[in-house]
């Protein structure tokens, strides 16, 4: 964002960029965007509704193994004779399950973290930051792996593990924040009328924050949704239940038999993932002022 | 910058490095103890029956029965003087693991970023000459895709692709099983085994390296100094790759410091996928075996 700003004044002055790529621009920000929602709503509906049009239980050993994608089975059979498209629908709850949940989980770490910073500044900034710092250098997905290891892979652990290990930027971010609106006037103001640090921290600073927050939330759940695929891709699932990543991991030893079992639990991740960073785009372009006039020009 | 403040520079930073292995150290330690699951007990169940003498013996045999703050003294001491615990399951000190495993990931990473930042940095700077191209909004998509997919999930598809479907490349190990040939035939063979698992992890970072280099160069393009080189009548190849990148490349070179340590969590799933006998590798068996210390250690 910040990049976007600083660099496109000096460079696109008197380069007029070809008429091809100003069609193609105006309309790939705007369709990104739609395909984006229609995707995630794609997969919002499948995680809701799924079980009730297609109530097949994807861990019941159904048909006869490595059944091809077909008029019986959709998306196949896996090793087990298991259904994929049972499999699909389950595992887009636990993916939403788990992105959703978790992203709520760090965001509230990190917007603890930078209000406090950003706000108190000083001491108080100087020591959450040393903490951000150590936990932004340690690689988060392995730290998530080690404490799911330690604890055994349950819904709330996974959840935990990828709170604990993600929330640096977000506390970077809405810190950012804070430092600069804290300096403006109608702050300032509500501090002479004798406004207490809590009211001024959620009722003045806060809600102006909350745009680039919106955004990094659609992110986060993106990011979140990944690092459960790949826990459960190594094995680190809830075994109760049906998730994409372990889908992929378990069944990768056939990929020679049938492709099919690990092709599409991988699609069903990149799309949903895909479709949350679209709308993330297209959020962040709708919420941010300094941008709005530039994507419709 | 000269040598001298170049060195100071380096020490600064390992200094810097400190309090963040304190803290890696106190972060491993509360994991422990936060853990459920009594270890004297685990131990001691794993050889066999549990009286209440034994499970004494052995707590005190590991220093079990010590404060909180004596364990962490003791452990943090042993992490010093490299003792990181011993794999009772692989019957090898966890150090010992580690050091057999870190070349081959070294390797793959080293060669999975050298990938990534050559291949970002030309197309970013060949984009930041011309800023509103389609291979701008090319640049775009291609690090959508890089965020959305999963890096495990692509490997897998590249060896489908290029594995299986079009046998060009062998998809996992890291030699031949029983090939006994001369250092370039070795090496060779290692190459080829290399191009699948470095491929996979540098795609995902490539749009990262050439959105960073674009933006950084389109900055250094407008700046002063490029218009006089230009102005003193310097072809637009040497103003670009002599006098511009040399300045855009800083905050590239930055960037890469920072994504060494994510690229070897990327490692991890990369080399379970290609079964690359690295530490992501070694990591994978651990999980598998409910192996602890070879987990911490890591």
């Amino acid at each position: 964002m910040i990049y976007n700003q600083s660099i496109s004044h000096p460079a696109s002055e008197g380069v007029q960029p070809s008429p091809l790529a100003k069609i193609w621009r105006r309309h790939f920000k705007n369709k990104a965007g739609v395909l984006g929602l229609i995707l995630l709503l794609l997969v919002l509906l499948t995680a809701v509704l799924g079980p009730l049009f297609y109530p097949a239980n994807p861990f019941e050993l159904i048909g006869r193994k490595f059944t091809p994608p077909g008029e019986k089975f959709f998306l196949g059979t896996d090793y087990l004779g298991r259904d994929v498209l049972a499999g699909i629908i389950q595992g887009s709850r636990t993916s939403l399950l788990v992105g959703i949940m978790a992203a709520g989980m760090m965001m509230t770490i990190g917007i603890t973290f930078g209000a406090l910073a950003g706000y108190y500044g000083g001491f108080m900034d100087e020591a959450l930051m040393r903490l951000t710092e150590f936990f932004q250098v340690l690689p988060s997905f392995i730290l998530a792996m080690v404490v799911v290891t330690l604890f055994k892979p349950t819904l709330e652990t996974i959840i935990l593990a990828i709170s604990i290990s993600t929330w640096t930027g977000t506390a970077r971010i809405l810190r950012a924040e804070f430092m600069s609106i804290r300096e403006r006037d109608f702050v300032t103001a509500s501090r002479a009328l004798g406004s207490k640090s809590r009211r001024i921290i959620f009722r003045e600073i806060l809600p102006n924050a909350l745009p680039p927050m919106i955004v990094n939330a659609s992110l986060m759940v993106g990011v979140a949704i990944l690092f459960e695929a790949g826990l459960s891709f190594l094995g680190l699932s809830d075994p109760n239940l049906m998730s994409w990543g372990y889908m992929i991991g378990s069944s990768r030893t056939y990929l020679r038999q049938a492709w099919w079992t690990v092709t599409f639990p991988g699609l069903a991740i990149f799309v949903t993932v895909l479709s949350l960073s679209l709308v993330g785009d297209w959020l962040n372009d709708f919420l941010n002022p300094k941008n709005r006039g530039k994507s419709r020009s | 910058m000269s040598s001298a403040s170049f060195g100071g520079y380096i020490l600064r930073r390992v200094l810097q490095a400190i309090p963040v292995v304190i803290g890696a150290v106190i972060l491993n330690f509360t994991l422990l103890h936060l853990a459920p699951g009594d270890p004297a007990m685990v131990f001691v169940g794993e050889a066999g029956g549990a009286t209440e003498e034994i499970l004494k013996a052995v707590r005190k045999d590991f220093g079990l029965d010590q404060s909180l703050a004596q364990q962490l003294w003791i452990y943090g001491k042993k992490v010093l003087t490299g003792d990181l615990g011993f794999s009772y399951f692989q019957g090898k000190s966890v150090l010992e693991l580690i050091l057999e495993k870190i070349p081959a990931t070294v390797l793959l990473i080293l060669t999975a970023a050298f990938l990534a930042v050559t291949f970002g940095v030309l197309t970013g700077v060949i984009v930041a000459q011309h800023p509103n191209s389609l291979g701008s909004s090319f640049i775009t998509i291609l690090s959508l895709f890089g965020f959305a997919m999963p890096v495990f999930w692509l490997g897998i598809m590249l060896i489908l692709a290029f594995s299986l479907y079009v046998p060009v490349f062998p998809g996992h190990g890291m030699m031949t099983v029983g090939l006994a040939g001369t250092f370039w035939e070795t090496a060779k063979d290692i190459l080829r085994h290399l191009v699948l698992p470095a491929c996979t992890l540098a795609i995902i970072y490539i749009a990262q390296y050439s959105r960073l280099s674009r933006a950084s160069m389109l900055e250094v393009i407008g700046s002063d100094y490029v218009r006089t080189a230009r102005a003193k009548g310097l072809s637009e190849r040497m103003v670009i790759y002599k006098h511009a990148l040399r300045n855009a490349i800083l905050p590239i070179l930055t960037v890469f410091g920072i994504q060494i340590g994510h690229l070897l969590a990327g490692a991890v799933l990369v080399e379970t996928v290609f079964t690359w006998p690295g530490m992501g590798r070694l990591m994978f068996d651990g999980i598998l075996r409910r192996d602890y210390p070879l987990i911490m250690g890591s």
